[in-house]
């Protein structure tokens, strides 16, 4: 599979990933072949970008089912349209769906994010919340949180942008604010739920807003969906190649993010997601079939050529974690193998 | 296995010599068929990296997807214990012999439905003598490897390749990684960890002035004189001295030099004693302040006047901090504008990717340099220890 832009999409196209709008229906499903009618559908939706299978038989899997993506983005929606239009906040409804989330995060031995989400330009407040919910619930998994510890985490997680709705479109510093002081009155939520959300722009040297904490001042919480929160607005839309928001996250380490966090956040992202085609030192040039979890940089790679550059049929694999004398020399373009 | 006629040997050899490119396939069909076999395959160990092996043969007569992953697991066996081995995989069986090759040393794996009596062992051990020749004769016509020269540098790549210390004898001190990367076939950089016997590690990142073969030459003779005087109790100074008495007297008709940087890690202490030979002075990111700063104190370069005093200094680190030991093909790597990496593009790239183990460190020094500098002309050679 690899990320094609919906601009570059050509009929006859097979899409290797079911792709679902912001509500949580579905667009258009995995192994279609694309026609010009649904590539003028996916350009109405505002989708930037989609998975499209290479025929390698190489398979990125999320890190939830889409079933219950797709729960979690309807129930989001629905909630928070509700409290848009001054409904009270349907608490019950929300947990209801991260049990599940959780639940399914749970199930797994290792838990390595390799797809990067895809997702609809318009309105994708509720995509986001989503996301930074799952990636804040991964990380407080890495952390050791037990249940209910990660059930307030993926709920303030889901919540942290509440403040957009009602925040005016010139200022949007204002929203963490508006965010806990809503939920604060809503009373529906623990009064840590709201203040996790008005720390979540917090900064870990305390040059964050809106009260400039630091350091343990800012609750752990609000420290793990800095991060989330962050690492889904750089790579959603694979607006930045996940090396370069590896990068971003480890660069802001210790200004920006608590490096604790940061490294146990590490251990879940991939330098070289499933999929990618690399050249190690050995000349031999192959694409990426697995990540091994704490090795973000020593990936199973699945070789295609050998080390004179002819093709090998069926393709071996090497696992850099086994094989230490082996190391990725570079990243190839996807059409280099 | 059966065998009708040891002249398709002979066959082989003529299609060899006469085809340019998949000469390779062509041996692995060949023997499946004439010896009524289920699957062949032949791997080549790499010149450069140690305990390395690529797939140049594979062929089998039916699809059976894990003979693949079974067949990979006895070539790298074989090559490691470089012992004959045979057994069975499910309903095959298999027999594997590691063949030494002038160029290349392979491993030759002959798959079977039919177990193999004592007149077929007898014959696959003539086969892969005769193969031996054979992959020497494909591997000489291989463009990459056309004329002596060639064939020469390549074997020598396997001798330096061995001067190197294997990554995986680190011993699990999950603290220290390595790369190099030859721009050549052989290299100029000489680059080592020693474990002394008090628990203490000798580092050493070295680079001759020159690189490709003469690189190599001056780089040996150093390395060996290096390697006589490193002693458990011997101070960096007093080996970096004596080295450089004996080695300027070698090279005295010849105008070359080698920089070197020699120090000794406690992990206990979590302190280090060392002394610099002219080399680019080691790098320091400080975790506790987040500032980077250049280990002081760099002398003569190896090889100018013999009687040269160098001085021994010591620095104590902290946990989390790290410290990078290079040669100049890092720092002097250049973009297509002809900039330099430089040590702005080595410090960012720490910073970058400070949270990663010392192995992480060095895939994200890799990464950096080589997609900064498309055309790699010069060896990149470092040492990363990051403390616990």
């Amino acid at each position: 599979m690899r990320i094609v832009a919906v601009d570059d999409l050509k009929p006859g196209m097979i899409l290797g990933k079911t792709i679902l709008g912001n509500q949580g229906q579905i667009l258009l499903r995995q192994g279609v072949t694309l026609t010009e009618g649904y590539i003028e559908h996916l350009k109405k939706y505002a989708i930037v970008a989609v998975y499209i299978s290479t025929g390698r038989g190489v398979v990125v899997e999320d890190v939830i089912s889409d079933e219950t993506r797709i729960k979690a983005l309807q129930g989001t929606r629905e909630v928070l349209t509700q409290v848009k239009r001054g409904a009270p906040l349907e608490v019950e409804k929300v947990n209801q769906v991260l049990v599940e989330v959780i639940d399914e995060l749970l199930l797994q031995d290792d838990i390595i994010i390799n797809l990067v989400d895809l997702r609809s330009f318009s309105e994708d407040l509720f995509s986001h919340s989503v996301n930074v919910s799952i990636l804040a619930a991964i990380i407080g998994i890495e952390l050791r949180y037990d249940r209910s510890q990660l059930k307030d985490l993926a709920l303030a997680a889901l919540l942290h942008d509440i403040g957009l709705l009602f925040a005016a479109d010139q200022d949007i510093t204002d929203h963490p604010r508006l965010g806990s002081d809503y939920l604060q009155d809503s009373g529906r939520v623990s009064p840590s739920i709201g203040e996790t959300v008005l720390q979540h722009h917090e900064r870990w040297d305390g040059n964050g807003y809106p009260r400039k904490l630091k350091e343990n001042q800012i609750h752990e919480r609000a420290r793990v969906i800095s991060v989330a929160n962050v690492f889904d607005r750089l790579s959603a839309n694979n607006r930045y190649p996940m090396e370069e928001v590896i990068e971003y996250l480890m660069a802001k380490s210790g200004s920006e993010f608590e490096p604790r966090i940061v490294r146990k956040f590490l251990d879940c992202v991939s330098f070289y997601p499933v999929g990618t085609v690399v050249e190690l030192n050995t000349g031999e040039r192959g694409v990426v079939v697995q990540s091994n979890k704490g090795f973000p940089t020593r990936p199973v790679v699945r070789i295609e050529k050998n080390m004179y550059g002819e093709e090998v049929s069926p393709g071996y694999n090497i696992d850099l974690v086994e094989k230490m004398t082996y190391f990725v020399r570079k990243k190839l373009d996807e059409n280099l193998v | 296995m059966i065998y009708r006629n040891k002249d398709f040997l002979i066959d082989l050899y003529e299609i060899c010599l006469t085809s340019r490119t998949g000469s390779y396939s062509i041996i692995g069909e060949r023997l499946v068929s004439e010896l009524d076999l289920f699957a062949v395959s032949v791997w080549s160990e790499h010149p450069q990296v140690r305990k390395a092996a690529s797939r140049i043969v594979f062929f089998q007569r039916a699809d059976e997807p894990e003979l693949v992953h079974k067949d990979q697991e006895v070539a790298f066996q074989a090559l490691d214990q470089q012992a004959l081995l045979q057994g069975t995989y499910g309903e095959l069986f298999y027999w594997a012999k590691p063949l030494a090759g002038r160029y290349t040393p392979n491993v030759l794996i002959v798959w079977s439905k039919e177990a193999f009596d004592n007149k077929q062992l007898a014959f696959l051990a003539e086969l892969g003598e005769r193969l031996t020749v054979l992959l020497d004769v494909v591997t000489v016509t291989n463009p990459a490897l056309y004329n002596r020269i060639a064939r020469e540098l390549r074997s020598t790549q396997f001798i330096q390749s061995q001067l190197m210390p294997p990554m995986d004898a680190l011993g699990g001190k999950m603290f220290l990684a390595y790369r190099t990367l030859p721009a050549h076939e052989l290299g100029g950089d000489y680059l080592d960890i020693i474990t002394h016997s008090d628990g203490s590690i000798g580092l050493t990142v070295a680079d001759a002035m020159g690189k490709g073969v003469p690189g190599a030459f001056v780089m040996l003779i150093a390395r060996t004189i290096f390697r006589l005087l490193v002693k458990d109790a011997a101070l960096p100074g007093v080996v970096l001295r004596e080295l450089n008495k004996h080695f300027a007297a070698e090279i005295s008709e010849v105008d070359t030099f080698v920089t070197q940087f020699y120090g000794i890690y406690d992990p206990e202490r979590r302190h280090l004693l060392y002394a610099n030979a002219g080399h680019h002075p080691p790098i320091i990111f400080q975790r506790s302040s987040g500032r980077m700063s250049i280990l002081p104190g760099r002398g003569m370069a190896l090889g100018g006047r013999p009687d040269t005093i160098y001085e021994c200094f010591s620095t104590s680190l902290e946990v989390g901090d790290i410290l990078l030991i290079f040669s100049d093909g890092l720092r002097e790597a250049r973009d297509q504008d002809n900039r330099q990496f430089g040590l702005e593009g080595i410090t960012n790239t720490l910073i970058k990717y400070k949270e990663y183990s010392a192995d992480g460190i060095c895939d994200g020094l890799v990464y950096s340099v080589m997609r900064y500098s498309e055309v790699q002309d010069d060896d990149i050679s470092f040492i990363v220890l990051k403390v616990e």
